[in-house]
């Protein structure tokens, strides 16, 4: 039940009306047989009865069964894929380990020699791959100095 | 323990939600679908929207009940996820909330206060009972659903103040308005000018 908390209006004509306003919505839910003399409250009694009507359509009255369903089916379905995903990086993980130990073992014996002979020194001396070094480098320093990059949730 | 925690009733049926009892989260729906229906649809006024919005609350609420932290009735909470969920709904499709110049009308009207005004054979008939609907419905979306929160769901002002994040004295101020209003519209009925 609203109870006037007295947050007064700044016009006092204004707050006397408010308590017409309000002592006429408590004579209407109190049901009292209207006073001669104060058309004024008549009228707000009116006003009063017609807010307190509720409005014409209403919710299906299986709502709250359905709706009730449908949020524990989602919150289910939300468990559920995050346990499946969990599981798919880890059979990718796997399977792409998997993959790479094979692969070694077949291709390796012609890998290692010819990493050993100078590939890396081939890739320091590629301008092009040194500019992709220079360019990866920056970004990962700008990102580490951005400001607010750290600690945002 | 109960006199000391107002809202120890509302905490317990929070818990039962989240702890997983079968039907809890279905009673929490029927005893609050009839507040958010009565937000939703009073600022949408579109009865699919209002239901599925209605829904979406319900959704939302389910999802992050484990926030509610017992410091407010559970009533203020879901009214308040309801009313942002509606709110944000009349902003995705450019409905203001207020017409604009609504502000500042209170003292045009507070002329038409206590003149003797003979407002008798306005509230009696259906026709004028009519009018007074019609004239709700034309309110702005925010004051028909401070006048509903206020009228039909018998929520305080502070409580309101809670679900809509407006200060309490702009609630009162546009109650008052309203009801101004819509009290003049039984009184241009008898020919009194407003």
């Amino acid at each position: 039940m609203n109870r006037d908390p007295h947050f007064p209006l700044e016009d006092a004509a204004a707050e006397r009306e408010w308590q017409r306003q309000e002592r006429a919505m408590r004579q209407e839910r109190a049901g009292l047989a209207p006073a001669d003399g104060e058309p004024d409250l008549h009228a707000y009694r009116q006003v009063a009865r017609a807010l307190a009507e509720p409005p014409r359509e209403r919710l299906p009255a299986d709502f709250a069964r359905l709706t009730a369903r449908r949020a524990e089916r989602a919150a289910a379905g939300l468990a559920d894929d995050g346990r499946f995903e969990q599981r798919l990086v880890v059979l990718l993980l796997a399977v792409f380990a998997l993959a790479g130990v094979i692969a070694a073992a077949m291709y390796g014996r012609a890998w290692l020699p010819a990493i050993d002979d100078g590939i890396p020194a081939a890739w320091l001396t590629n301008r092009w791959l040194l500019a992709l070094a220079v360019c990866l480098g920056c970004s990962g320093l700008l990102g580490h100095w951005r400001p607010g990059s750290r600690g945002r949730g | 323990m109960e006199e000391n925690d107002p809202h120890a009733q509302d905490r317990a049926l929070a818990d039962a939600v989240l702890g997983g009892a079968p039907g809890a989260f279905e009673r929490l729906v029927r005893d609050y679908q009839g507040l958010c229906w009565h937000i939703v649809y009073r600022m949408v006024r579109h009865p699919e929207d209002a239901r599925d919005l209605c829904q979406e609350t319900f959704l939302r609420v389910h999802q992050c009940l484990h926030q509610y932290r017992g410091e407010s009735a559970l009533k203020s909470w879901i009214g308040q996820v309801a009313y942002s969920i509606a709110l944000r709904h009349l902003q995705r499709r450019r409905i203001p909330l207020l017409e604009p110049g609504d502000e500042g009308d209170e003292l045009s009207m507070l002329e038409n206060i206590g003149d003797g005004v003979d407002l008798e054979a306005a509230h009696a008939d259906a026709q004028s009972a009519r009018r007074l609907h019609a004239a709700i419905e034309a309110l702005p979306p925010l004051q028909r659903t401070l006048l509903t929160l206020y009228h039909l769901e018998e929520a305080s002002i502070p409580e309101i103040a809670a679900i809509t994040g407006l200060a309490a004295g702009t609630i009162k101020s546009h109650l008052f308005r309203s009801r101004l209003r819509l009290r003049d519209v039984l009184g241009a009925r008898s020919g009194v000018v407003v």
